[in-house]
């Protein structure tokens, strides 16, 4: 079960952050931009839709704004990150008393693993992505007689991938209700898919011995195998805002965020295969088959809702102080009783006018329970110094904890019968026997996470040519990170068979020693310091475009470029 | 207060934690100690004379009456709940019949035995019935007595045993099998042959010994051969066919597997020991020898050969029982009807006949692995459509019994 793979989805689905322009991310996230100010607040936790009144005019983010990952590597065709089509804007009409703001934002992208085929003696003979195909043959001179006698010939296949697609869209307005209170109201909508094809899920395998001297085929063997895992999700959000100015200096405000969530997560695979020792032989055998099939599905679905507070005061002209705190808590749980894997197999060989038959039926069930949460509290104060539209200063401190706690319960009973007949018919037969196996186990991994942060950020931006912006940004922090991963075992059953032989007497194995891990728990506590620098470039050739850059050096390929029009 | 609130979640974990440490939850009863097999009652005595015994002695003079004990021993842990009276019937079988009642029923599941305890009459024969499906095993499991791994029911899963005190005669609860039957050759040089079967642990019960439970037909088409009975004892039954059989022709007898002795018991076909439900009836060939019109004496292997270089196997044929010469049919040489196998399992073979009309080279497609072992089927056929007679019993075509192996 491939339910570790699958959980790290999961609680991303849970945790998610706002997205940032260059502009805050090289002044260490203190200075904003207007697409900041509104879309993702002072602490990039939930959209601030009343702040759209704060942006005056038209702005427009294309696919050029970089906003979507942030790391677009606009200069270097081969970066692994594709990005998105993303497209929206701001419009608040001069004088007006409301503001609407769209953003839209559509992703399709196929990223392939590096796939490698062995040949004769394992040694590589073709690698690439996609979907990779080869044949070989090795040629044997089996008898010494200086000329080849036997051919093998192998022919193989494999396939992996990884498709993922995004389609969001949110709405966003705001409404000057009087001179001192504005409201602002946000809906946004968002699905991701992602379908995973493994290289050892989809492969194939043939193998065709023959003699050469004859022609005919001596052994074949054909195997495939095709699966896939899939994880669906969606989320409805709904973020209000309202902010007050409670004198000609301070502004409160407040902000609520709800989002509803839900998750499609399955996995499939299927392998089967023959392999015959007496190829194109008929009526008799020496034949080997197998067919395996596995499959789980779980919808866990949840909410994640919080808000906070946030005032602004201006000191002076020049001054102004920031605060801004808030709570956020998300839950995700879903449980399923759809796991099932079945493994069919046979071996049937001819021995003289007697078919003797060795066939396995094994089928396994279970269920998994997932309960994940979260919570994050974060507060943050700066201190801007705006004397200019040359320079900028500003100054913080922000705290944050996030706790993550997860837990995962699986469940798996299985059923392993094998019949065996030496086909004679023998009444009574003490060489045929009907052997059943079952085992079964319950086990619970509980993984928790806190992260405590303490930063004290401060960013700058300045006008180094007419036009042309620097921003630095430094966020040295005090970093307190823990995290724990218990696994227990909550029952298990040995592996126990029962033979029934023909003549009617019962043997019974069970495994011994019966060993079985009761519980593990792993623990990692870490204190440290980091100090994230960041740097980056704004220009503004007029007042339409604004040009952003970060990633700065020596080549090209590492700058990230962004771009928002204004009107 | 943070760190309180920190300090309070970690223990918390560490609580958790701890009551985690042996989550392990042993179900011994059901998976460890009984699994699914079937008990049995693997010995049979009295408290007197011991196990094997099934004599009752006075074990209390001063009372009136035998005082003794039944003893039952368990070859698995039986649920101590279902040995009651209510899974035990004893009862008087000689002189005259009537029940019996135990004055005490207890289990000793250390030891696994059983102890009845009764006051039994002199000169008196007894019969105790474990009836079927009363007594279960820790798992749930019922009694097995006649060893099929299967519950069946009465009377098939009932475990019988007799006792006696004095000179009193035990019921028969022994079923009776079969001594022998005859003929049972392909060489049967009389038209009048007289088809029979002797039984041990009898006596059978005459009046079963009949023509509806004793029938024989023509092998090839099933055509009913009428018989007479010669002969009916408790022992035996002789018939002989009302006419002449024909020379060169196979004939199938067939004894029904629903008789019994006189005292009723089913007969044990096979022998093991153990009647089953499904106990199949007695059924054997025989043939009578050719004459100089017919030709049904079938082929045998007469030896085989794996040729120096180990390229291929050649294969001689014979007549099963004269050694004679024959002819086979190479329609039969087929991979289906010939195989070599080796370590790697089967060798693929082309079949080449030559001058030699019994006799055929088998051309290994592959090289031999370890070691190779040829195997003919008993449908490889003579001209005559004669089947392999892999035992040289004269009798060829009978799966399994008259296919060849022969490690090469």
């Amino acid at each position: 079960m491939k339910i570790l793979a699958l959980l790290v989805i999961v609680i991303s689905a849970v945790t998610f952050a706002q997205p940032q322009t260059f502009r805050s991310m090289s002044t260490s996230g203190l200075i904003l931009d207007d697409l900041d100010r509104w879309f993702s607040g002072m602490l990039f936790t939930q959209p601030v839709p009343d702040r759209l009144l704060e942006v005056a005019g038209i702005r427009v983010y294309t696919g050029l704004s970089n906003l979507s990952t942030g790391t677009d590597l606009v200069f270097d065709e081969t970066a692994d990150t594709r990005g998105s089509f993303l497209l929206g804007g701001s419009y608040v009409p001069l004088e007006a008393s409301f503001g609407l703001g769209i953003l839209t934002e559509f992703m399709n992208e196929r990223f392939f693993d590096e796939i490698t085929l062995l040949g004769a003696g394992g040694i590589p003979y073709v690698s690439g992505e996609g979907t990779v195909e080869g044949t070989w043959s090795e040629y044997i001179d089996t008898n010494g007689d200086g000329t080849l006698d036997s051919r093998h010939t192998v022919h193989e296949t494999a396939e992996a991938r990884i498709d993922s697609s995004l389609t969001s869209a949110g709405v966003y307005g705001a409404y000057e209700v009087s001179e001192t209170l504005r409201l602002g109201l946000g809906v946004s909508y968002s699905t991701t898919s992602t379908e995973v094809l493994d290289e050892d899920d989809n492969r194939s395998l043939s193998i065709a011995d023959s003699n050469l001297v004859t022609g005919a085929q001596t052994y074949t063997l054909d195997s495939s195998g095709e699966g896939f895992s899939k994880d669906d999700r969606s989320s409805i959000e709904i973020a209000v805002s309202a902010t007050s100015a409670v004198s000609d200096m301070m502004d409160i405000g407040g902000m609520f965020l709800f989002a509803s969530l839900s998750s499609d997560i399955s996995y499939e695979a299927g392998l089967s295969g023959t392999e015959d020792f007496l190829p194109g032989e008929i009526g008799v055998y020496d034949i080997a088959t197998w067919s395996e099939s596995e499959n789980y599905s779980v919808s866990p679905g949840g909410s994640r809702f919080g808000g906070g507070l946030n005032m602004d005061l201006r000191l002076d002209e020049s001054w102004t102080l920031e605060a801004s705190g808030g709570y956020y808590t998300a839950s995700l749980s879903g449980s399923s009783d759809q796991y099932s894997i079945s493994m069919d197999s046979s071996y049937i060989v001819s021995i003289a006018s007697l078919i003797d038959s060795t066939i396995f039926d094994m089928n396994g069930s279970g269920g998994t329970d997932i309960d994940i949460t979260n919570d994050l509290f974060a507060f943050g104060a700066k201190l801007t110094l705006d004397p200019s539209e040359m320079f900028t200063i500003s100054m913080g401190m922000g705290f944050s904890m996030f706790d993550l706690s997860n837990t995962v319960h699986n469940a798996s009973s299985n059923n392993l019968v094998e019949t065996y007949s030496d086909g004679d018919d023998e009444f009574a037969d003490p060489d045929d026997y009907v052997s059943t196996t079952t085992w079964s186990q319950t086990d619970e991994t509980i993984t928790t996470e806190s992260i405590t942060r303490i930063s004290i950020p401060v960013g700058l931006e300045f006008e180094v040519l007419p036009k042309v912006y620097a921003r630095l940004g430094a966020s040295p922090g005090f970093v307190w990170e823990s995290e724990t991963e218990t696994t227990s075992l909550i029952e298990a059953s040995p592996i126990v068979s029962h033979i029934v032989y023909g003549d009617g007497t019962e043997q019974q194995f069970v495994e011994s020693p019966f060993e079985t891990i009761d519980g593990t728990l792993i623990e990692t506590d870490d204190n440290y310091t980091e100090i994230p620098y960041s740097y980056g470039v704004g220009y503004t050739p007029n007042d339409f475009i604004q040009i952003d850059l970060m990633g700065l050096g020596d080549s090209l390929n590492q700058w990230r470029l962004s771009a928002t029009l204004s009107f | 207060m943070k760190r309180i609130t920190a300090g309070i979640s970690v223990l918390l974990l560490l609580l958790l934690g701890c009551a985690q440490d042996n989550p392990f939850k042993a179900d011994s009863e059901v998976q460890w100690e009984g699994g699914n097999e079937h008990p049995h009652i693997d010995m049979v005595g009295t408290e007197s004379g011991g196990f094997g015994s099934s004599q009752f002695s006075d074990l209390d003079p001063e009372r009136n009456g035998i005082q003794d004990a039944v003893m039952l021993s368990f070859d698995k842990d039986i649920d101590p709940s279902t040995i009651t009276a209510a899974s035990f019937e004893m009862i008087k079988t000689d002189p005259g019949t009537g029940p019996v009642q135990f004055e005490s029923i207890t289990y000793y599941p250390e030891d696994g035995i059983a102890i009845l305890v009764g006051t039994f009459s002199d000169d008196t024969a007894y019969l105790l019935t474990v009836t079927a499906g009363r007594i279960l095993d820790i798992t749930g499991n019922e009694l097995d007595p006649n060893h099929n791994a299967l519950y069946d029911g009465s009377p098939w899963d009932d475990r019988l045993a007799t006792f006696y005190a004095g000179s009193a005669t035990m019921r028969d609860i022994t079923s009776p099998s079969i001594n022998s039957n005859f003929p049972i050759t392909g060489n049967v040089g009389n038209l009048t042959p007289q088809p029979r079967v002797l039984f041990d642990n009898g006596p059978m019960k005459v009046s079963q010994l009949n023509l509806n439970n004793f029938t024989m037909v023509r092998t090839s088409d099933s055509a009913s051969v009428a018989l007479q009975v010669l002969s009916v004892t408790g022992s035996q039954i002789v018939t002989q066919p009302v006419n002449d059989l024909s020379w060169g022709t196979r004939y199938t007898v067939r004894l029904s597997a629903q008789i019994t002795d006189d005292a009723g018991n089913y007969l044990d076909t096979n022998g093991d020991g153990y009647v089953w439900p499904d106990e199949p009836d007695l059924v054997w060939d025989f043939k009578l020898t050719d004459d100089a019109s017919t030709h049904t004496e079938p082929p045998a292997v007469d030896q085989a050969t794996l040729m120096p270089g180990n390229t291929y196997v050649r294969i001689e044929f014979e007549k099963s029982l004269s050694g004679d010469d024959v002819v086979m049919d190479t329609a039969t040489f087929i991979a289906a009807n010939i195989q070599v196998i080796d370590n790697n399992g089967s060798i693929p073979i082309v079949f080449e006949t030559g001058a030699d009309p019994g006799a055929v080279n088998c051309l290994l497609q592959r090289s031999t692995e370890g070691t190779a072992t040829l195997h003919v089927s008993c449908r490889v056929a003579d001209e005559y459509g004669n089947l392999l007679d892999g035992n040289h019993d004269g009798l060829g075509g009978t799966p399994g019994e008259d296919d060849y192996s022969e490690v090469l």
